[in-house]
């Protein structure tokens, strides 16, 4: 005990005003050190800091690789896919590949039974009235298409 | 039928038109509802962007887009200007005589640029606070080589506060890569006792500033300037001289709402600061630069409040009394550099808490260029109902 406090004093013997000042400094942060203490102590208990410490390294390592074009090309694809997906989830196009993606197992019924096998089978085909609900949703889209393609062009 | 009209389709006007469609598709589908917006121009511009194009860190193509193209079809886009609102029989007044009435109307018409107010400021500066003036201003960088640049706020309220910090860096950074720094003096003019409005953020930039030999003088109220003498003139006695000057022009509200006499001296519109209604009118909402509040002006501020109206439009809509309320909020990306960054992010009880700069904030700037369009001005996240 008696040698532990005179080392103690020892160093503080080699403490120089200026050090004394910066522990003074750094102890009236002390309500930010424990509770910071207390989690690096969790962290490493538990092993998560192994973890934190290699994404850390692997976004240290992604800053140098990636480039700022690079930054800016993927934003602009993910703007794209936004805009594509927001416009994907608005009711008319849910409900058309809903009617498509809900019914699964019927359309490999289907697959398994419409064939095509010449001009007369694809009259018959026509008659049916689901394939002409069909081809009309079809024909619409066409339309849709094709009238704004023409504006597309003639704004160019 | 409803009849809800939008003045204006910068950030605010158009990012309100698309969240209202997707919240209230059914009822616009099944013609409850029908949504105006009225807008002379024909290009919406990307206005955080105006920053970068001077140092060419952006393209043209990045900044604009057609209004219509970034408005759903079953939107009513009328390309005309409105002269007057008339609140009393509500309807806005356009200028081919046409008169629209509305049952909810939101004014989103932002703010201009007042030169006038300060003799010399349109001859003898530049700016970036439009499209061609962002051009207009790289132009003359493109061959800047040596001498004195001011970067300077002329007069307030200007939008987007941090802007002529951000100017000063970026000049600071692109002269130093350009390895002529010490042929280039950069002073920063601003007229408040410090070198940003809030005292938390100015604690941080003030020393970054200093740090990059920035030669800052504050309190400086631009009263003149003189482009034959190429000299800027205090209200304080102070004077600077400039090989160029890039100096923000002061803020003023609309033509429509000053010819309205709905507006205060400045042409901003007396605003209700938590429901952003126009003071005594519960069917007329503000968004954006156009209220009179004490917040920033800037994009940001026109998203957190669009979300706050739509909310409580739709209420009133349904018969509800709206609960939703704007508590202030501003997110403002600030540029420390080319390639660094900050984020500040305040509201009106709590200050911001700066992070220091680094390179992640100035990516997610580079991210939200990008993004704006969808996610933005296209309103992609917000649920359809």
């Amino acid at each position: 005990m008696s040698s532990e406090s005179s080392e103690i004093k020892k160093q503080r013997i080699e403490l120089s005003e200026e050090d004394m000042e910066r522990i003074a400094e750094l102890l009236k942060t002390i309500q930010s050190i424990e509770p910071a203490l207390k989690m690096i102590g969790d962290l490493v208990e538990s092993g998560a800091l192994e973890t934190i410490t290699n994404l850390i390294y692997m976004i240290h390592l992604s800053k140098n690789i990636v480039n700022e074009e690079m930054v800016s090309g993927t934003a602009n694809i993910a703007s794209t896919m936004l805009d594509m997906s927001s416009k994907l989830i608005m009711p008319p196009m849910q409900n058309l590949i809903n009617a498509l993606l809900d019914h699964q197992m019927e359309f490999e019924e289907e697959i398994a039974k419409t064939k095509v096998k010449g001009f007369w089978s694809l009259l018959s085909l026509l008659r049916d009235r689901d394939i002409q609900r069909g081809l009309s949703v079809l024909f619409a889209m066409l339309k849709v298409l094709g009238r704004n393609v023409k504006i597309k062009e003639e704004k160019k | 039928m409803k009849k809800i009209v939008i003045l204006g389709a910068g950030t605010g006007g158009t990012l309100i038109a698309n969240r209202l469609y997707r919240r209230l598709w059914h009822q616009i589908k099944g013609g409850d509802i029908e949504i105006t917006i009225i807008e002379p121009n024909y290009w919406h511009y990307y206005q955080p962007g105006f920053l970068l194009l001077p140092l060419n860190l952006i393209t043209e193509d990045e900044l604009r887009r057609p209004v219509k193209e970034l408005l759903p079809e079953k939107i009513k886009l009328i390309r005309e200007k409105a002269e007057k609102i008339d609140v009393e029989n509500k309807q806005v007044n356009l200028a081919d005589g046409d008169k629209i009435n509305y049952d909810y109307l939101i004014i989103s018409t932002g703010s201009r640029l007042n030169y006038d107010e300060v003799p010399g400021l349109r001859d003898g500066t530049y700016n970036f606070y439009g499209f061609d003036e962002a051009i207009r201003l790289r132009e003359t960088l493109r061959n800047f080589r040596e001498g004195t640049i001011v970067v300077g706020v002329a007069g307030v309220p200007y939008k987007c506060p941090p802007a002529p910090i951000e100017m000063s860096l970026l000049l600071d950074a692109y002269y130093r890569r350009l390895g002529i720094r010490d042929r280039i003096n950069i002073k920063y003019a601003y007229p408040l006792p410090r070198v940003f409005p809030i005292a938390e953020a100015a604690d941080m930039l003030d020393p970054i500033m200093r740090n990059r030999d920035i030669d800052i003088h504050l309190f400086f109220n631009v009263e003149e300037i003189d482009p034959g003498n190429k000299v800027i003139k205090s209200m304080e006695g102070e004077e600077l001289e400039y090989d160029l000057a890039i100096m923000i022009p002061p803020h003023k509200g609309s033509d429509v709402i000053i010819n309205s006499g709905i507006g205060d001296a400045g042409g901003w519109v007396p605003t209700d600061r938590y429901t952003l209604n126009m003071e005594g009118h519960d069917d007329i909402y503000v968004i954006g630069d156009a209220t009179n509040l004490p917040i920033s002006k800037a994009g940001s501020v026109a998203d957190f409040e669009a979300e706050v109206i739509v909310s409580r439009l739709i209420d009133q809509l349904n018969g509800h009394t709206p609960m939703t309320v704007y508590n202030g909020k501003v997110m403002c990306f600030v540029l420390t550099g080319i390639g660094e960054g900050t984020i500040l992010l305040f509201n009106y009880n709590e200050p911001p808490k700066p992070v220091p700069p680094g390179f992640s904030s100035y990516w997610l700037k580079l991210i939200y260029n990008k993004l704006y369009w969808s996610l933005t001005a296209g309103s992609a996240l917000v649920e359809v109902s």
